[in-house]
């Protein structure tokens, strides 16, 4: 089996001016957690913008699966990005319909357990809910798919200990096994521990692709103490 | 049960540690099953692949085994389980006379020291 | 997925339309009731300007309307395309295509609505108060019945010849206006995409600037059709000249220019979803 995302010489340029990524080439293979590091404004976000579909490339190419990003890649990728996407009049079981209707790999079953678990109200309106349980609500979205590409855009930024400590569970017991997860976050430390490998991202080029295996042994230190290193100033 | 993991030594022994302290201890018992692969990553917040590989370590030791129905049990050799035990006590053992002897105290000196404070301690 | 799609786009957007226009259907029935009551026959001086007031009321009531619903769903466009919803809209499996065409269905669909309810209203403001002030002379029905008879006779006579292909000319305007009118808006919200830093404005922009060639097609056409009636009726008996005679043809020609700017913009749209999308 072929590689699950391959990225070709990806540039993406805004306005003409400001080059987000420039000659990206990454194989992001399947079945791992695979951490997306780096600084804040480093081209992490353009990068998983354009692994979703939400922009398009000023060059090279994406493939996941073998298809270009479009309904094909869509209905494979489950994307938690950083805002929270809902329309607020919603109700939440009016939000699992909708998962329902538009993802086949969508489980209503395995994300109403989840609210269960986290006593949400399926009838409560979205605009009832705070914050933090909003935020948890759209991770449950997204874990409750059978997706083959999970991608998190800083799931654990801002939250407190448990919250977080709540997140990588889910995250852990949900995803698929044959399915990667790319999880961007600059909070390495408390990410390391799930990580099979991990992507350094610097001013819109990768400076680095290694299991955290390798990195640990070969340079005997933890990956979080190693990327302060790295980028350092 | 929380899973107390530090960053600077690799997680891979420090599972494969905390697993066989649980064995031993009976917090596994001898025959019943043990938590799937998956269940114990998200408890101990690593990544399930590492698991896996503990896991495995653990079978190839004999110290679990594998069914193929109901995941994993705990051995029901209880000699093989009482070696285990010993061995990671020798552990400690070494490691904390190691420690005594880079702080400069001979085997005899460790010795008399650990009964006084035992004596201490009864006080 | 453009069958769930429009179930889901209709579900979204249907309360508040229909929340403005049972409101004005109230408003018309409030408007008319005051005719009903027997004060019309004072002679104070200010009865005829609040009878004018009244309808001036229920007028603004009705473009009031109109407009709320156009902007309700203008910002809902928006906001489900290019705002945080715009995350979960655009990484949905389908194609950009069925979204725009589903979005424009629903818009559409609201904006004959709209217009039909503003029709509706009138009607029932406009009897009301025929009711309301022919029963205090005659009888209502009696005087109901003579103006149908009179209408009838009216249809059969020479002005009214063709009346049947001006109404269709009346709704293909209509139906080819409310396309135009969703895709007018969307697409320039869509456009207005490209000038990344200032979305809105390059939106409202875009408006304008597709409105003003829109008038000015349609007034480049129509001149010609104007002099030719202008100089038709100078050498004929105007008298004998059907009343629809020029607005069947005007209408049938700006429902061709409608639908041609929708299918421009159609295309535009989906190529700038499909190539140019770029949500901040």
């Amino acid at each position: 089996m072929s590689e699950l995302v391959e990225v070709k010489n990806l540039t993406k340029v805004y306005e003409k001016k400001k080059t987000a990524l420039s000659q990206v080439n990454l194989m992001i293979p399947r079945g791992k957690i695979i951490g997306l590091l780096g600084p804040n404004g480093s081209g992490k976000t353009t990068l998983i913008k354009l692994l979703s579909g939400l922009l398009v490339a000023t060059e090279g190419e994406i493939l996941i699966n073998g298809y270009k990003p479009g309904p094909e890649t869509k209905s494979m990728v489950s994307y938690l990005p950083e805002r929270t996407y809902f329309q607020n009049s919603m109700r939440v079981k009016e939000l699992i319909e909708y998962f329902a209707d538009f993802y086949q790999d969508f489980c209503p079953e395995r994300a109403k357990q989840m609210l269960m678990n986290l006593n949400i109200d399926e009838n409560s309106r979205l605009k009832t809910l705070s914050k933090g349980t909003k935020e948890k609500v759209q991770l449950i979205m997204v874990m409750s798919r059978d997706a083959q590409l999970y991608i998190l855009d800083e799931p654990i930024a801002g939250v407190d200990p448990a919250a977080r400590d709540y997140i990588l569970r889910t995250i852990i017991s949900n995803y698929n096994e044959n399915a990667t997860v790319l999880i961007s976050t600059h909070l390495i430390s408390d990410i390391e521990k799930i990580l099979d490998e991990v992507i350094f991202i610097r001013d819109g080029r990768v400076v680095l692709q290694d299991t955290v295996e390798n990195i640990r042994e070969r340079k005997g230190k933890s990956v979080d103490t190693y990327f302060r290193e790295v980028f350092a100033c | 049960m929380a899973w107390n993991l530090d960053s600077d030594r690799p997680i891979y022994t420090q599972i494969l540690e905390e697993i066989q302290i649980r064995i031993i201890t009976g917090q596994y018992k001898s025959g019943e099953r043990i938590p799937s692969v998956r269940e114990l990553a998200a408890q101990a917040g690593v990544n399930p692949n590492t698991m896996q590989k503990a896991l495995t370590e653990l079978e190839r030791s004999g110290l679990v085994m594998s069914q193929r129905t109901s995941g994993r049990i705990v051995t029901e050799d209880l000699e093989m389980l009482r070696q285990t035990r010993n061995k990671l006590a020798y552990d400690q053992i070494n490691a904390f006379i190691e420690r005594m002897k880079k702080l400069g105290f001979d085997k005899e000196e460790v010795m008399a020291l650990l009964k006084q404070a035992e004596g201490e301690k009864n006080e | 997925m453009l069958g769930k799609l429009l179930r889901h786009e209709w579900k979204a957007v249907w309360k508040v339309p229909t929340l403005l226009i049972g409101a004005l259907m109230v408003a018309s029935v409030m408007a008319g009731i005051p005719f009903l009551f027997p004060i019309w026959e004072s002679d104070w001086i200010g009865l005829p300007l609040s009878a004018v007031m009244l309808m001036l009321l229920f007028f603004a009531a009705m473009i009031a309307t109109s407009f709320g619903i156009v902007i309700y769903l203008t910002v809902r466009y928006y906001k489900s395309m290019y705002t945080d919803e715009g995350y979960l809209t655009h990484t949905l499996p389908v194609k950009g295509r069925d979204l725009l065409l589903s979005k424009t269905i629903v818009m559409s669909v609201w904006n004959l609505i709209s217009g039909i309810a503003v029709f509706v209203a009138m009607m029932i403001f406009y009897v009301i108060m025929l009711f309301g002030l022919t029963t205090r002379t005659s009888i209502f029905t009696a005087e109901f019945m003579d103006a149908l008879g009179e209408l009838r006779e009216l249809l059969n006579s020479p002005y009214f010849e063709g009346m049947w292909g001006f109404l269709a000319s009346l709704g293909c305007m209509m139906l080819t206006g409310a396309v135009g009118g969703s895709l007018l808006i969307m697409g320039a919200i869509n456009l207005g995409q490209m000038v990344r830093k200032h979305r809105i404005l390059g939106a409202i922009g875009a408006y304008f600037g597709f409105y003003s060639v829109m008038q000015i097609i349609v007034m480049v056409i129509m001149f010609p059709m104007m002099l030719k009636v202008v100089f038709a009726a100078n050498h004929t008996d105007a008298s004998e000249m059907s009343v629809f005679a020029l607005y069947t043809p005007m209408y049938f020609v700006i429902s061709a220019v409608y639908a041609i700017l929708a299918v421009g913009l159609y295309f535009l749209s989906e190529y700038l979803i499909r190539r140019q999308l770029e949500l901040e």
